[in-house]
């Protein structure tokens, strides 16, 4: 049965040719449209490192003074530099780390070098192996380097690149900021999309190239970027131990259940400690979000990208109706050819299905100049300035999505005109011939 | 009697007729909310800063290595940026207005206040800023020399600014009985600051969320070194000479101290452009999808009129063998086809309305102002019109002969 329907189907397209080539295009666009923009939604909602999100945590505690204070409301995303510190001291956890972003000017150690300003992350030594960051050459350095504030470094392989060409660096000296480092690795391709680790960056799409030390950059008094929230207005050095200013991003790997209960009741112990201390003013309100629920917290996904999406998804259901005029059109002019098959013993639902088939074979035809439609629509996305577009590709899952989409939305389309098509009777429609 | 004529065609063929009246309807609505939102990112795009605009240039310099002495590197920088042919004025200065670098003081009306009475952006720089940005005084003076604090490098805290400058927001704000001018308010510490000025208006380094903060910036005259602020170097020159100027800048600063990088140099032109551009991408966006929108509805209608004509060839030859003129035939298919975008409009009306209370909540944007409707409603109406023109003329040059003959 069904492959008479198609061969139905084929006998009305190239009868057609105008209004079926009509047809997939309509489709084409709309799928096009909100293929793309629901790539960019996809890309956008991917966990950045599925490996370890769940066993990632971002401690956050209520450090803030008593002016601005909300009761209930949650506590700001980062540590003042005293709290970091006593949670680097504390044993729990697998690895953990504290880091800032920073700024640096690096260059090879020879005087006539012209320096790279670059992305900086100042960083104890636990990052590398937190977040499983791939090495090239070498690997991040020890907590003893930590404690030395020795004058060591890791760089991207795009910095290595840019500064020494494209040979191994490890062991070599750059020039940070007039200050000499050595080279002790160099990362592997690494961007996690959407970038999670610090949400306080002016642009989320950038990239780290240089990591160094994080008690080094601070007595070298290396340039820091991000924001620094201070709560009372005299201060003088936020990055003192005592300054009573939150810009240090805390990350603990718990690899148990139990491990973050453990930690849980710890953030909430040194809370009440430091209330008691007299430090925090605020009552105890500690948090400590995976990566999804911190990822979810601070809404990476801009709004505008939902708005183009639900845009994009308005547009497909106009394709959708246009889909469905067009199909109506085909369907009644061919009433005669209907009103024979009815009249030679075809059930009414025997009519409807062909009909539905037909309408269905426009879906799958839109769908492939649907995909060539979106990939242009993403091709046009990422020329479009934005954090979140540099990331805008297709992948296989979106194509098949793509297809579904495209079959489902014109059987969707051609339900009503199928159910018209199989309700004309039969005597009329041979007698207006 | 045409008009119930119509509608008695248009009932025979619900199918089709509710295809156009649902198009038209989601099209109105997506076209109404779209359009609007355009406005509001438009909107933004183009909130005045309070500088004069295009004679603004900025170049932000970054030290590569220490220097020993800033303060006189500052000097030295801001006496050859001035001696540049083409610069009427140049001055230091913390942040630029959409800059993406702000910072937010807490300022109080008395010492002893608990919580501040609003938080603003403190443009920390030469007493010269007011006039090289441009910005236009509506009451008292601007700073001058005699105001101006020294913040040297040796000194690790920082001097109290003894004068400021405030914008008309920040003024009522801490002012609401007026006279802000003579006035006296406290920012850090507790040395009293004099209001010396207020200016119209002066946007901050960042302008997002609530719109009522964009302009809670103030002007405090500390003499300081750019490397301590992250300074900018703002100068005023001749528009024509923007990049030539730039361009000098930058060698003359290096010429000074080698050991140092640009952060950014830039015209403020770019820097708005930069600030907003997310703006402007989705403004680009939604326009694009209006206009596609628009012509699939206009293809539909034309499509769906084309194959009623082509369906009703006999009806349509009958009424004019009974006498209808070509000009009747135009009139009676143009008309179904009002009668259809005016309910598609109807119904459309509804749905931009409950589409935009979703978007109010969701986006918080404000309500959709009524004189959108009309413009939306005439758009779709013209567009149902064009697309069912061209059929409506074909078949009005139906002749009554053919109809009968094909009997």
């Amino acid at each position: 049965m069904l492959g008479y329907y198609l061969k139905i189907a084929q006998r009305s397209f190239n009868a057609n040719r105008l209004l079926t080539l009509l047809m997939i295009v309509t489709m084409a666009l709309g799928i096009g449209a909100s293929m793309s923009t629901l790539a960019v939604l996809y890309v956008l909602s991917k966990d950045p490192i599925p490996s370890k999100s769940s066993v990632l945590f971002y401690p956050q505690l209520d450090s803030g003074g008593v002016a601005g204070y909300v009761p209930g409301s949650p506590p700001y995303g980062q540590l003042t530099r005293y709290d970091a510190e006593a949670l680097l001291r504390h044993e729990g956890g697998r690895h953990k780390a504290m880091m800032a972003s920073g700024m640096a000017a690096v260059k090879v150690d020879s005087p006539s070098a012209v320096p790279s300003i670059q992305e900086a992350r100042y960083t104890t030594s636990g990052f590398f192996a937190l977040f499983d960051v791939p090495f090239l050459e070498g690997s991040g350095w020890g907590p003893s380097e930590d404690q030395e504030h020795a004058r060591v470094a890791v760089v991207s392989r795009k910095l290595r690149d840019v500064t020494f060409g494209d040979t191994n660096a490890l062991g070599k000296d750059i020039d940070v900021n007039g200050t000499t480092f050595r080279v002790v690795g160099v990362l592997d391709d690494w961007r996690p999309l959407p970038q999670f680790y610090d949400m306080y960056v002016r642009d989320l799409a950038h990239q780290d190239h240089i990591f160094i030390p994080f008690h080094t950059a601070l007595s070298l008094d290396l340039p820091r970027t991000g924001t620094t929230h201070c709560w009372t207005s005299d201060v003088d050095d936020p990055t003192a131990l005592s300054a009573p200013c939150a810009w240090i991003q805390f990350w603990v790997q718990l690899d148990t259940p139990a491990e973050v209960t453990a930690y849980r009741a710890h953030l909430e112990n040194h809370s009440r400690v430091q209330r008691e201390a007299g430090r925090f003013a605020r009552p105890a309100n500690v948090r400590l979000p995976d990566v999804r629920e911190w990822l979810d917290f601070n809404q990476v996904i801009p709004k505008d990208v939902w708005l183009q999406a639900w845009v994009a998804a308005g547009f497909l259901l106009v394709c959708l109706i246009n889909t469905g005029g067009l199909l109506l059109a085909k369907f009644i002019s061919r009433g005669g050819e209907t009103g024979l098959r009815r009249a030679l013993g075809a059930s009414r639902r025997s009519i409807f299905t062909q009909h539905l088939v037909e309408a269905s074979l426009v879906g799958v035809a839109g769908s492939i100049p649907g995909i060539l439609f979106a990939l242009l629509g993403l091709w046009v996305i990422r020329q479009l300035p934005g954090d979140h577009s540099q990331a805008a590709h297709m992948d296989p899952f979106m194509a098949a999505v793509a297809v579904a989409c495209a079959v489902a939305g014109a059987l969707l389309a051609g339900l009503v005109p199928a159910w018209r098509a199989s309700r004309s009777e039969p005597a009329l429609q041979l007698k207006s011939q | 009697m045409s008009l119930r004529h119509a509608l008695s065609i248009l009932w025979r063929r619900k199918a089709s007729s509710s295809i156009i009246i649902a198009e038209i309807a989601i099209s109105c609505a997506i076209l109404c909310n779209a359009a609007y939102v355009i406005a509001l990112r438009l909107e933004r795009a183009t909130l005045p800063s309070g500088i004069t605009e295009d004679e603004i240039v900025r170049i932000q310099p970054i030290d590569l290595k220490e220097p020993a002495d800033p303060d006189q590197i500052t000097r030295a920088d801001l006496m050859a940026l001035g001696s540049i042919p083409g610069v009427r004025s140049a001055s230091l200065s913390s942040f630029v207005p959409f800059g993406q670098a702000d910072d937010s003081v807490p300022l109080r009306r008395t010492p002893e206040q608990e919580g501040p009475t609003l938080n603003a952006t403190a443009f920390i720089g030469d007493p010269g800023i007011g006039e090289t940005f441009g910005l236009r005084l509506i009451a008292g003076r601007l700073l001058n020399e005699s105001d101006a604090v020294d913040w040297p490098h040796a000194q690790e805290a920082r001097p109290g600014p003894g004068a400021a400058v405030l914008t008309r927001s920040v003024a009522e704000q801490l002012f609401p009985e007026g006279g802000a001018v003579g006035g006296v308010f406290y920012a850090w510490g507790t040395d009293p600051v004099r209001v010396v000025g207020v200016v119209e208006h002066l946007k901050r380094g960042y302008v997002e969320g609530d719109s009522a903060l964009f302009e809670n910036s103030i002007l405090l005259p500390i003499r300081t070194s750019y490397s301590r602020i992250f300074g900018n170097y703002i100068l005023r020159v001749d528009r024509d000479s923007r990049q030539d100027v730039l361009d000098q800048a930058s060698r003359a600063l290096m010429s000074i101290q080698s050991d140092r990088a640009f952060l950014n140099v830039d015209t403020f032109e770019a820097i708005r452009k930069d600030y907003f551009r997310k703006d402007l991408a989705m403004a680009w966006l939604l326009a694009a999808i209006c206009i596609a929108l628009l012509t699939m509805t206009a293809f539909g209608i034309f499509g769906i009129i084309s194959f009623w004509i082509q369906q009703r060839f006999r009806e349509i030859g009958i009424l004019r063998s009974l006498g209808a003129r070509r000009i009747d035939i135009l009139t009676k298919l143009l008309l179904e086809t009002f009668i259809l975008t005016s309910l598609g409009i109807m119904i459309g009306m509804l749905l931009t309305y409950a589409i935009n209370i979703l978007l109010m909540d969701y986006y918080q944007i404000p309500r959709l102002p009524v004189r959108m409707l009309p413009l939306g409603a005439l758009t779709l109406w013209l567009i149902g019109l064009a697309a069912a023109a061209y059929p409506a003329l074909r078949a009005s040059t139906i002749s009554p002969v053919a109809a009968i003959r094909l009997a």
